[in-house]
């Protein structure tokens, strides 16, 4: 891990082709920064962000409904956690062709009257797409790192809750969600960090990035530039820029949720 | 309980025993072409990437029977018993196909030859690339044409990377006469000028139920052709070096006019309304159903049309704008180039076969399947030209001009790729024109930056 790391980071400072390097010193992070692509690619990401909320919303509901055993809870179980074991590009592929032109949603619209939408080719539309992908794919894995924190919770605390009058909400309020601050705080961080790096193959299959770089994310512009524009250089720099970036939005999270080594999840 | 892991570590150790006797070194070396006895063999790996190969309806098979890459290949290995060409045929967009041959060489495990489009999808490669003049004689140069397009600065004393192969593509409307006589207008007389053409395109959509134009832009392709080509009319032939070379930038006003128009179109609500989500595979198939008037592409098509449309398919080259500098302006030029990968073990085989191609007949057989193009070849066989639309075009090439090599096949790589992308945007309408420009510019001077 240690050798592709330094060697991103020496590569960040070089101009490459991939085949022979001239050392530039900050010449692509400046550059970089007074980039306007760049630019709207880190918007995008921010925009992303409200997945995050989002998928453990779901999750967080989820999981509570399967903690609380309602009817059928062992095949609800399974059958959340199936997005997970399928692949982001089949995902991807399944959400381009029901959200396509001539996809299942629009002749659905179309029953109803309405005109077709080109949900893949609107920037906002398709970001909506990206995030409902990202939620679907992911909340189920969520709900069980949830579970995992809801089951260690004493039973003995629900039961003095109950003889004490505590409704559904005020057990979820006082009890629930404090005692699993930790593992939701854990969730957390993944999430933002899957946003941040993680993204790449949905946006790959489902939009390529556009229209433009509309749902361009910065891992995706990583690729883009390293590979696709042959700036090895430019690429490695957008890639440092992005592991700092996930290493302080982390530290910032891992404080408000109070995670430390020994409690953390 | 204990025979699991064991049958575990026994599987493993004989799975990492057939890994080391197919090591990379015994790979190469099994690969490796040898002029044994005088006579070559070994195994040539060839990626295709530029129009070569005809791929059959599911546009990721190699047609093999029709494909000319294929057939050039299996008479070649006739020639020469014991030699064996592999091609593969990257079917992905540009973009990707050429971070798939970067990866591949950088990996050690990338093709001994290549076919690209020429110019900068090639020139941006240029490291990748063997000095192409090294294996071909003075004579087999100078019988073709084509070479400023391969070589690196566009200069003509540059190092030459590729050998350009076919006279040249050139951006086309095809027009069905169908349609167009039912709407009134006369397939005959083609426009002169982009909004005569726009204003067929209103008289269609006001007389007729059919689309008036087919508009596939999902990669950004059709935008690239028209903006390219408009650029073309109005700066002319030398454009396209200052364009690279970056004496002319890329926020000049002509080229936000170029975009400007492309807005426009996008914004007329005369193409068929998923225009911004067809590919440009599926393209050709919309437009030859038979209800659509008009479908801007290129010279590549030919085949396609013809076969689809039959005696109601026509064409004209890509009109102009109005009160362009160079009203008579084609873009196009010089597709496809092949070259020997720098890195590869192969290069006297890969010499004996970019020399195979580059012989005249060998060239005719291309044009005689693709259809696409005509010779690039001095000695070139002009009967060869079966396809209708493709004989009218070469008649009517010398009478126009200035032939104009287009942006999407000058510029590096990196700005190309930021072109498609920001052409579907303005088509759309998610980013202006300005906008547009303003990115082209930034990836130019990250460019520039590197030479």
């Amino acid at each position: 891990m240690v050798y592709p790391a330094c060697y991103a980071f020496y590569l960040s400072f070089t101009r490459t082709k991939g085949l022979s390097t001239r050392w530039i010193w900050f010449e692509n992070y400046t550059r970089l920064a007074a980039d306007p692509v760049v630019h709207q690619v880190f918007l995008n990401n921010v925009k992303f962000l409200v997945s995050v909320p989002m998928v453990i919303a779901v999750a967080l509901v989820t999981a509570v409904l399967l903690f609380e055993k309602i009817r059928g809870w062992r095949f609800f179980r399974v059958v959340f956690f199936i997005p997970n074991v399928l692949s982001a590009a089949v995902i991807g592929l399944l959400f381009r062709t029901v959200f396509g032109y001539n996809g299942l949603v629009n002749g659905l619209l179309g029953t109803f009257g309405a005109e077709p939408v080109e949900f893949l080719t609107k920037g906002k539309w398709a970001m909506g797409i990206i995030i409902l992908a990202l939620v679907w794919s992911g909340f189920g894995y969520q709900t069980l790192l949830l579970l995992s924190g809801l089951t260690a919770i004493p039973t003995a605390i629900y039961e003095a809750a109950i003889l004490d009058g505590a409704t559904w909400w005020q057990r979820l309020w006082r009890i629930t969600l404090p005692n699993i601050r930790q593992t939701l705080g854990f969730v957390f961080i993944i999430n933002v960090i899957y946003t941040f790096t993680a993204l790449f193959g949905f946006v790959f299959v489902i939009t390529a990035g556009g229209p433009g770089y509309d749902t361009t994310t910065i891992d995706y512009l990583v690729y883009l530039r390293a590979f696709s524009g042959s700036q090895m250089g430019s690429g490695a720099a957008l890639a440092v820029v992005l592991f700092v970036i996930v290493g302080i939005l982390t530290l910032i999270q891992a404080r408000v949720f109070g995670l430390n080594g020994k409690d953390a999840v | 309980m204990v025979k699991r892991p064991i049958a575990a570590m026994v599987a493993a150790g004989l799975a990492v025993a057939g890994l080391v006797a197919c090591s990379p070194d015994e790979l190469e070396a099994s690969q490796s072409s040898t002029t044994d006895g005088g006579g070559l063999s070994g195994e040539l790996l060839f990626w295709e990437n530029a129009g070569l190969v005809r791929l059959a309806d599911d546009g990721t098979t190699p047609d093999v029977e029709n494909s000319f890459l294929h057939q050039a290949a299996k008479m070649f290995e006739e020639l020469n018993p014991g030699t064996t060409i592999t091609i593969f045929a990257q079917t992905g967009d540009l973009s990707t196909s050429a971070a798939q041959f970067q990866a591949a060489v950088q990996a050690g495990n990338g093709p001994d030859m290549r076919s690209q489009f020429a110019g900068g999808p090639t020139l941006s490669y240029a490291d990748y690339y063997a000095d192409i003049s090294e294996y071909l004689d003075q004579a087999t140069i100078d019988s073709m044409s084509g070479w400023i397009t391969v070589r690196e600065g566009y200069e003509p004393d540059g190092r030459a990377v590729a050998m350009p192969y076919g006279a040249g593509l050139y951006f086309t409307v095809y027009a069905n006469k169908k349609v167009l006589t039912e709407a009134g207008l006369d397939p005959d007389n083609p426009p002169k000028t982009w909004e005569e053409l726009i204003a067929n395109g209103q008289v269609v959509a006001d007389k007729t139920d059919y689309t008036p134009f087919w508009v596939a832009d999902l990669e950004g392709y059709v935008g690239a052709w028209l903006v390219g080509g408009h650029i073309g009319g109005e700066l002319g032939e030398g454009s396209s070096a200052a364009m690279y070379n970056g004496e002319l930038r890329l926020d000049d006003p002509a080229i936000i006019k170029a975009y400007q128009t492309w807005a426009d179109f996008g914004a007329s609500g005369l193409t068929n309304p998923d225009a911004g989500s067809q590919s440009n595979q599926e393209g050709g198939a919309g437009f030859v159903k038979g209800d659509v008037a008009y479908y801007i592409n290129g010279t590549w098509q030919n085949t396609n049309i013809l076969e689809g449309l039959g005696d109601d398919a026509t064409w004209f080259f890509l009109p102009m704008l109005e009160g362009a500098q160079y009203p008579e302006a084609i873009g196009g030029g010089p597709s496809i180039a092949i070259s020997i990968v720098e890195n590869s073990d192969n290069k006297e085989l890969a010499k004996a076969f970019l020399n195979y191609l580059a012989q005249p007949e060998i060239q005719d057989m291309y044009v005689k399947m693709s259809q696409m193009e005509s010779s690039n070849h001095k000695d070139a066989d002009p009967s060869v030209l079966t396809n209708r639309l493709l004989r009218e075009q070469a008649e009517e090439l010398p009478g126009l001009g200035p032939v104009v090599f287009p942006f999407d096949s000058v510029m590096p790589q990196s700005v190309i790729d930021v072109f498609y992308r920001v052409n579907a945007g303005v088509f759309l309408g998610s980013i202006t024109p300005e906008e547009a420009v303003a990115q082209l510019q930034a990836a130019m001077e990250i460019e520039l930056a590197d030479r």
